[in-house]
């Protein structure tokens, strides 16, 4: 018999194993790409109430994580949402940000059309329905474990405001922020000036934003039972950079020259602000959990000062005045208990208390500009105030004990008092002039709400919810939604949802009157319905988004003519919406990328007509790659946030010969991070941010609006900058235990 | 009805329910299947796993007697577990009973080739007894909630940035002669 030749026998012992190597090999890099999937599925709470996978959630939702806020540069809910989020994006007007949601933005709305949740805790408050996102939500960003945006209407477990949606954040616990860390971040923005250009570099030119914080996460045994506690405490400070403006040539009713105060020619508005734009946060943010309890407290104050006239906070005031500002201040406190009667029922007890206030003041040289005859300069303030508490019991009933049939029902109770008035003084004397629109009430508001979550088998996932909200400003509303998920094929996600959210109209639009505006008490509640349908797919570490959305608004609260030529909060418009969400996301190795992208048509229906939606950016979305560079080398993060070319805010109703329009806008954002070198616990960040744009679409200073018969060529509508350029520098120290 | 009685109202009916309500103790917020699916894959990257396991992944979910939250969490993860039909690339065999006490604990795996304990809630205050009667034993053990591999389990699940982490007490697994390959490490957070 022949025998192999020796060469051979080794080549064919080496080829076995090779294979065998490479088959094991092969099963390897399946079981840690199954692994790294595993790890990469997002679990979310903010869509049901209740931990679930993405997937199978009643929502489309997007989760930003603290790696990715550090890694990223972000140093606000804002810059998460623009550079990291999916349908939503902010924009930025030197003042508190605008948020839009799926092509649909409603300017001068503070934030009152999205929700936002801090560990359970709804921030938005009954006085405007106001919520900030940028450093005004005053949460500091390093005690943030995950962001959750939840799209589409969301009242059906939250209640009102939650139109575009619910804005979830979780803070950490102790086991990811143990020890206790100090930061310090400094930032700097060169002058700007006309044309978005860059006019000075020089040190004492350059506008600066510093922030101090020092955090604690801390495990420990309180009264003999397991205890934790995260807590920040922070101060941001914001000064600057310098714009410039104008000039608008401005004269009253009477023709004569319009006063803006002494930092500008009599009857022009405009020059170099350099006082007049200024933000300062001090927050504290703690959370404790003992045994089945949790707290969270809250205490900030955001004072902030917008450097020009605009048509939606400041319509009036002189130009470049440090005075002129505004302040919001807060107190919270939440306790929850979560508790379980026999093995199928689990209950939530929730007390909740709530106190905060605003000022806004304003130094008017003009007389004709006060609300209240002055003689000379008056000092106009316009305040607000609420206070409430609460408590909140849910029961969730798990039929089978299986988590596949459960149902939830909760119900909501709280007294709030609400009040507002305009002050005017003689801003020499501060001698009150006179009180406009003060009104204080005091309101008892409930709620119930049930959902019904069902998964028949276990790749469809169905939920269907409604809520009851009962609210003396506007009668009642139900909201609905009706949700299914189904594991089509593996890695693939169906889901089509409907539901309906709504906004009562806040304590500001119902009776919020001047000498040029009328309150409006019989508003109603603005209403909107949406369906969508979306497609997941996930490849290992990879996974893919697309989806189609139609929404549509009713009770539009707008802004319109009243009797006499004044003005009034009307229930008058409607918006029709559609469009499509994008996303994909995923990493190799040390390589990590992401995308998303939104479009949409929205249109608005006022007495006027139909019209584009004022600011509302339509194309929008953001892109960003990151890769861990081996050894000592940093993290280098490239984040991209676009908007596409929207109309100015006065698009509709400023009668501009130009219609005036904001361009497309890209912002780029590179980041190194990492360990200094030689000290363990000390890192570092470093960012800078360039946006292509240089103006918003704000229209700025007293020409808001032409009259068509005035004689002479037409004015063309002067719109804010942007902060075009600016670096920034964090150092964290850890004290690890 | 006035807003201040409906306060007072609301105020008792939150005492009653507190008076009446259990402790819920921690929520194990990673999903249970999750958990089940994480098992079934980290198993793989224990280099001991096949040797001890000998053809068949014997996993015992141990509950707390006469504790119905303890019986729940315990059947759930059982019957992921069983859906997954492998774990570590072995087919599954799932059985559920009562804690019988570290010493019991120990002398059940051994005499039932066990190669993996899953601890499910309410156990919390045995897990350090049932480690130390561990010891020496090839056994993986895992639990609900992260802090469970500070407890005694090997291996535990937390929930960190909205998604599952893997926590390991790394001297416990030495105990237990689990000896996890790096890939996996990378992944977790180590512990003890």
């Amino acid at each position: 018999m022949r025998t192999l030749h020796p060469f051979l026998r080794v080549l064919c012992v080496a080829s076995l194993g090779l294979a065998g190597l490479t088959t094991t090999t092969a099963a390897r890099a399946d079981d840690e790409t199954e692994l790294a999937e595993l790890l990469s599925e997002n679990v979310v709470s903010g869509a049901s109430r209740t931990h679930e996978i993405a997937s199978d959630a009643p929502a489309t939702t997007s989760t930003i994580t603290a790696k990715d806020i550090r890694r990223y540069g972000i140093r606000s809910i804002a810059e998460a949402i623009n550079f990291l989020g999916m349908g939503l994006v902010t924009q930025n007007p030197l003042h508190s940000v605008e948020v839009a949601g799926r092509g649909v933005l409603l300017t001068a709305d503070f934030g009152n059309h999205v929700l936002l949740v801090v560990d359970g805790h709804v921030f938005n408050e009954p006085w405007d329905g106001t919520a900030y996102l940028e450093q005004g939500a005053a949460i500091p960003m390093e005690i943030i474990d995950h962001i959750e945006l939840v799209l589409g209407p969301g009242s059906v477990l939250y209640g009102g405001n939650a139109m575009f949606g619910v804005v979830n954040v979780v803070t950490k616990r102790p086991a990811s922020y143990s020890g206790v860390h100090v930061v310090g971040e400094f930032g700097a923005s060169p002058q700007h000036g006309k044309g978005g250009t860059f006019t000075s570099f020089a040190p004492g030119d350059l506008g600066r934003s510093y922030r101090l914080a020092t955090g604690v996460g801390h495990e420990l045994t309180l009264f003999g039972k397991p205890a934790q506690i995260t807590a920040q405490l922070e101060l941001y400070q914001q000064d600057g950079p310098s714009f410039e403006w104008g000039p608008q040539p401005a004269t009253t009713d009477t023709g004569a020259p319009k006063n803006f105060g002494k930092r500008t020619p009599l009857g022009t508005w405009g020059g170099r602000s350099q006082r007049q734009y200024a933000t300062t946060v001090p927050a504290l943010y703690t959370r404790l959990a003992w045994g089945d309890f949790t707290v969270a407290a809250r205490v900030a104050s955001y004072n902030r000062s917008t450097p020009y006239v605009n048509g939606f906070n400041q319509f009036r005031g002189d130009f470049d005045e440090p005075q002129n500002r505004e302040r919001d201040r807060w107190i919270s406190v939440d306790v929850q208990h979560r508790g379980r009667l026999g093995s199928r029922l689990t209950t939530l007890v929730r007390a909740y208390a709530d106190t905060y206030d605003y000022r806004q003041d304003l130094i008017v040289s003009e007389p004709t500009d006060c609300s209240v005859t002055s003689a000379g300069q008056c000092l106009q303030s316009a305040l607000g105030r609420s206070r409430w508490v609460g408590t909140e019991l849910q029961a969730n009933y798990d039929w089978r004990g299986d988590e596949r049939l459960t149902t939830m029902v909760g119900v909501d109770g709280r007294v709030r008092e609400v009040g507002g008035q305009t002050d005017v003084r003689d801003s020499a004397t501060r001698i009150l002039l006179g009180t406009l629109g003060q009104r204080d009430v005091r309101q008892f508001v409930w709620a119930a709400y049930a959902q019904q979550r069902y998964s028949p088998f276990s790749i469809l996932h169905l939920n269907g919810g409604v809520r009851l909200d009962t609210d003396p400003r506007a009668g009642n509303r139900v909201s609905p939604r009706a949700a299914m998920a189904l594991d089509a094929w593996r890695g693939g996600v169906l889901k089509t949802i409907y539901s309906e959210a709504f906004r009562a109209p806040t304590f500001y639009e119902l009776y919020y009157e001047d000498s040029g505006q009328l309150p409006a008490s019989g508003l109603r509640s603005e209403v909107v319905r949406g369906v969508e349908a979306t497609v997941e797919q996930k490849i290992g570490q990879h996974r893919f988004l697309m989806g189609g959305f139609r929404t549509s608004w009713r009770n539009m609260v707008y802004l319109g003519a009243a009797d006499n030529g004044l003005i009034q909060y009307q229930n008058a418009a409607s918006i029709e919406n559609y469009g499509y969400n994008a996303r994909a996301d995923g990493g190799f190795g040390d390589f990590t990328y992401g995308l998303s992208v939104t479009g949409a048509h929205s249109r608005r229906k006022t007495p006027d007509g139909t019209e584009a939606l004022p600011a509302a950016p339509q194309f929008y979305g953001n892109a960003r790659v990151a890769y861990d560079l081996p050894g000592s080398w940093p993290t280098v993060a490239l984040a991209t946030s676009f908007v596409g070319r929207r109309p100015a805010d006065r698009i509709n109703d400023g009668g501009f010969a130009v219609p005036p329009y904001a361009p497309a806008e890209v912002e780029l954002r590179l980041t190194l991070s990492d360990r200094v070198p030689g000290f363990r616990d000390l890192s570092y960040r470093l960012a800078t941010s360039y946006v292509t744009a240089s103006r918003s679409p704000y229209v700025a200073g007293p020409t808001q609006y032409v009259d068509p018969a005035a004689p002479g060529p037409s004015p063309v509508a002067e719109l804010a900058p942007v902060n075009r350029l600016t670096t920034f520098l964090t150092l964290q120290y850890d004290f690890s235990p | 009805m006035r807003s201040g009685r409906r306060t007072w109202l609301g105020l008792m009916l939150s005492g009653a329910t507190l008076l009446v309500a259990g402790t819920a103790r921690a929520d194990a917020s990673v999903p249970h299947q999750l958990q089940a699916q994480l098992v079934g894959k980290l198993a793989s990257f224990d280099r001991n796993f096949q040797t001890r396991a000998a053809g068949t992944a014997r996993i015992l979910v141990v509950r707390k007697a006469g504790d119905a939250e303890s019986a729940r969490v315990a059947d759930n993860l059982a019957r992921a577990l069983v859906a997954l039909r492998q774990v570590g690339g072995m087919p599954t065999q799932v059985d559920v009973e009562a804690f019988p006490g570290a010493p019991g604990l120990a002398e059940r795996c051994r005499a039932g080739k066990i190669a993996i304990v899953f601890f499910s809630t309410g156990l919390e205050g045995e897990m350090a007894a049932a480690g130390a009667a561990l010891a020496g034993a090839d056994i993986l053990t895992v639990g609900t909630t992260a802090s469970d591999a500070s407890r005694g389990a090997v291996v535990a699940f937390d929930l960190e940035e909205g998604r599952a982490k893997i926590v390991v007490n790394l001297a416990r697994a030495r105990a237990q002669n689990v000896s996890f390959k790096a890939e996996l490490l990378k992944l977790s957070r180590i512990v003890g």
